[in-house]
């Protein structure tokens, strides 16, 4: 398919996720351009090529699998999100805008509209952040988001000069090591990475699943990968100052690869756990910029690709864990894998494919960054890490298999309750577009899911209360009211939010461990690459500036000679051609006759 | 002859620096569209024509965007302390810098447009430094602006790709920053509602202006919400500033029995149709 498609049906679905469509049919615009985009990136191989306003656009088996599983991971936090009523337009529309940004980035063959592209998706999550409110309510909310949106896109124009070498008048090691360090930089603010972490930490408390996913986990990936790209011209490059901008992008990513576990092994809420984890694991995209190895790029790309997918399934995990108790403390949280089994299956899958075993793809991977990224004596850090990541994925689950607090107890123990806790203290969308139904004339026939809901508590209440609240009305059922199957469909969705929440979590769950251990063709997709790297790599060296040839001046002949003189066309009597004087080397002398 | 080139150099220098500088939405706003539609005429020779009108169109687009937004909150531009002459002064210097240098030999886009991407990057560093959020907004955009000309004038000309990406940069970062201009209540939604920013695209409604007293009509906590940011009330040396006056007048308890003072008149009597808003404490997070 045409790479063009893939951008195309974003920015589309992003415009028409801002349109004032009520109802159901606003309520599903995004999944539908999130599925359409996932379908589209699929459907681009490395055969398709077009060109674009002067410039190719390449499709490639990795950006392919890239923004496919990106975009299946932005469909089911969506879902996420719908489900628990934190669904916002805005985010959707700047989740599909920076989708299509980074579509342009991945399959674009000129290195400066790569990188101008992964600004523009910089700036649409920051937009994002800013207009779903995520900010501090303190007057100077938004200058630190401010500041890294300027940063960003700084270092991608300085990148983006630097990449096209112009012939300097000086040597170049100094603007690539400068750009390098601003590119490290703006990767490092936008991920979160310490000691630029706390605001990060903050978008845990306050915004919804897509938005710290966009934020933490979908741009910053994308950044990584461009960034990857780029400093393929950085490889061969030698210069002190570009030594110690390494030595400081070294030291970053250590330090936030263990503060950053230490962070998710401290911190209580589930969502703040999920947020260090990832900023933690994002010190490996560090870790492969600083490696400046072409061994490591592969490794950096399978990451990559399960960076995106288990992070995404990790927010998912965090978002259903608490969701039914109405907890936001592991503390209060124990017993939640008795409460629902199936999320402490979804933490185990997203461990196992985060970390991996030794001969796994990803546990590879990350040895491999490790190796490369930093100075030798340092491999260590890499089971360290390992460790700690066991450590924190340990005890949630250990919280999980403890004895029931009170919470869970209630949560999971009266199907009514957790059916009023999830229809009626959250409102859902279902319910905003009822509302918004009551304002239309003519569309009062259509009752609103949720009266349905409030219809069949009796039979919910009839179904029995099992533990894990699921109880729904069984087909063939001799109740009063039997909904059939598609009718039992909309009250699943109307009433058991935390059993959609628990699926798609469990998809996530699945798609990350595929993707961990290299299948879904991750392992074959990352050996390639995007466009951007061989373009980076491609890159002219500026040679010596074109310095005019002194002209030596006419040198007269030691001698005066008495032969004719040639003629002003500059043929000689005898028709030959007289030797320039400016190339003459050594004119020949004439003796005297 | 003067040239095209550097006579739309120095317009766009002068339009960045009454961006900078000027303490006046009218001056800040259009100095930035002047700074934005003179930029792509600066290098010599022309783009073509499909990456002028891209560059053009998302220059006006994105003016639109930031004007409307700051027109509907009555933005106001934070104090500055270079002022309008000491920018206009810095970028003159940086401009005739620009025009010295010479760092890439030959220039494929003139030195026109090297004089005025570095004056534009000094004038830059002030609002980069500011902690207003709307100024830190526009220093970006005027660094975007200042980088894309070093860059034309290191590089040469570009494939129209690159300028619609441009345009399309100018405009997310404006429109970002005129997200900024939007006061915290209105941007955050509420648990259960839509957000203060319209769910229908981009429609506004102007804050609630009314300070509360003891007998207050307005709903508990709501006063802090229409407080005046850090962004609208000036620094302290600012004489006759509104909007401070109106932050001393919030911080002022009022006696018993008093009834609430009358609105402060800086963005006139709201309407029926005002949307109250919730205080952050009350809104929080969900869960």
């Amino acid at each position: 398919m045409n790479p063009i498609v893939f951008p195309a049906v974003c920015a589309t679905g992003a415009v028409l996720s801002l349109l004032p469509v009520g109802g159901r049919r606003g309520v599903i615009i995004g999944p539908a351009a999130f599925l359409l985009a996932c379908g589209s990136a699929l459907l681009t191989g490395p055969a398709d090529s077009v060109s674009l306003g002067g410039v190719r656009l390449d499709g490639s088996t990795y950006a392919g699998s890239y923004l496919a599983f990106g975009s299946a991971a932005a469909l089911l936090l969506s879902l996420v999100d719908l489900a628990s009523g934190r669904a916002n337009r805005r985010t959707t529309a700047a989740t599909l805008a920076a989708l299509a940004a980074l579509g342009l980035a991945f399959t674009s063959t000129d290195p400066s509209v790569s990188l101008l592209a992964a600004g523009i998706a910089a700036v649409t999550g920051s937009a994002a952040g800013v207009a779903a409110g995520s900010m501090d309510e303190r007057p100077d909310r938004g200058t630190a988001e401010a500041r890294a949106t300027g940063l960003i896109v700084a270092s991608m124009l300085f990148a983006g000069i630097a990449v096209a070498r112009p012939s300097w008048t000086g040597a170049d090691g100094g603007v690539i090591a400068a750009a390098f360090a601003a590119v490290a930089a703006g990767l490092a603010v936008r991920s979160g990475s310490v000691p630029f972490h706390l605001q990060a930490a903050r978008l845990a408390k306050r915004g919804a699943s897509t938005l710290t996913a966009l934020l933490l986990v979908w741009i910053p990936a994308g950044l990584g990968l461009v960034a990857l790209g780029w400093s393929q011209i950085a490889a061969g490059v030698r210069s002190d100052w570009l030594d110690a901008a390494v030595a400081a992008v070294q030291a970053v990513a250590l330090l936030t690869l263990v503060l950053g576990s230490v962070g998710a092994l401290l911190h209580d809420d589930p969502s703040e756990v999920a947020v260090y984890s990832t900023l933690a694991d994002s010190g490996f995209l560090l870790l492969a910029l600083a490696s400046r190895n072409a061994e490591s790029t592969a490794s950096a790309r399978l990451w990559l690709l399960v960076f995106v997918v288990a992070k995404t399934a990790l927010m998912t995990w965090a978002g259903a864990v608490g969701r039914a108790p109405g907890s936001t403390r592991l503390g209060s949280l124990s017993g939640w894998i008795r409460r629902d089994p199936t999320l402490g299956l979804v933490l185990v899958a997203i461990a196992v494919a985060t970390i991996g075993w030794p001969g796994n793809p990803v546990f590879e991977a990350r040895q491999k960054l490790v190796a490369t990224g930093l100075p030798p004596g340092f491999g260590f850090v890499g089971i360290v890490v390992a460790a700690l990541s066991i450590a924190y994925y340990g005890r949630a689950l250990l919280t999980g298999l403890l004895p029931s607090s009170g919470p869970v107890l209630s949560a999971g123990g009266a199907a009514s309750g957790r059916v009023s806790t999830a229809a009626a203290s959250e409102p859902s969308p279902v319910s905003q577009a009822g509302s918004q139904r009551e304002r239309g004339a003519g569309r009062r026939a259509r009752a609103p899911a949720i009266a349905d809901a409030e219809a069949f508590e009796p039979t919910l209440q009839l179904g029995g209360a099992t533990g894990n609240g699921r109880a729904l009305p069984q087909a063939g059922s001799e109740t009063a009211g039997d909904p059939g199957r598609r009718e039992r469909a909309r009250l699943v969705w109307a009433t058991d939010r935390i059993s959609a929440v628990s699926l798609v979590a469990v998809v996530s769950a699945l798609l990350a461990l595929a993707v961990g251990m290299g299948g879904l063709g991750a392992t074959g997709a990352a050996t390639g690459g995007i466009p951007l790297d061989a373009a980076a790599a491609a890159a002219p060296t500026p040679g010596p500036s074109p310095q005019p040839t002194p002209t030596p001046m006419p040198t007269l002949p030691p001698h005066a000679t008495l032969g004719p003189l040639p003629s002003p066309s500059g043929e000689t009597p005898s028709g030959g051609i007289a030797p320039s004087p400016t190339r003459s080397a050594a004119p020949a002398s004439v003796p005297l006759q | 002859m003067i040239e095209l080139s550097a006579l739309a150099a120095a317009a766009t220098v002068a339009g960045a620096a009454l961006a900078v500088g000027g303490r006046d939405r009218r001056a800040v706003l259009p100095g930035l569209v002047v700074a934005m539609l003179c930029a792509p005429f600066s290098v010599a020779p022309l783009p073509a024509p499909l990456a002028l009108a891209a560059r053009l169109s998302g220059a006006l687009l994105a003016a639109d965007l930031v004007w409307v937004l700051a027109r509907v909150k009555g933005w106001q531009p934070s104090w500055n302390s270079l002022g309008l002459a000491g920018s206009a002064a810095l970028a003159a210097a940086a401009f005739v810098v620009g025009l010295w240098l010479e760092p890439v030999k030959p220039l494929p886009g003139g030195s026109a447009a090297q004089a005025a991407g570095l004056a534009l990057v000094v004038l830059a560093l002030g609002p980069l430094a500011s902690s207003d959020p709307t100024r830190l907004g526009i220093g970006a955009t005027v660094l975007t602006l200042g980088a894309v000309e070093l860059a034309r004038s290191w590089i040469g000309a570009a494939p129209a790709l690159e300028d619609l990406m441009v345009a399309l940069l100018l405009v997310a970062l404006l429109g970002t920053t005129g997200l900024l201009m939007v006061p915290a209540a209105l941007t955050k939604p509420a648990p259960g509602e839509s957000g203060g920013l319209d769910e229908a695209g981009l429609k506004l409604t102007p804050a609630v202006r009314v300070p509360t007293g003891g007998s207050g009509s307005i709903e508990r906590g709501s006063h802090r919400a229409g407080r005046p940011t850090q962004s609208e009330a000036r620094e302290p040396g600012g004489e006759d500033s509104p909007a401070e006056d109106a932050a001393e007048l919030w911080d002022r308890p009022l006696p018993p029995g008093r009834p609430a003072r009358p609105e402060v008149p800086r963005f006139g009597a709201p309407g029926p149709h005002v949307r109250r808003t919730r205080h952050p404490r009350d809104i929080g997070p969900s869960r």
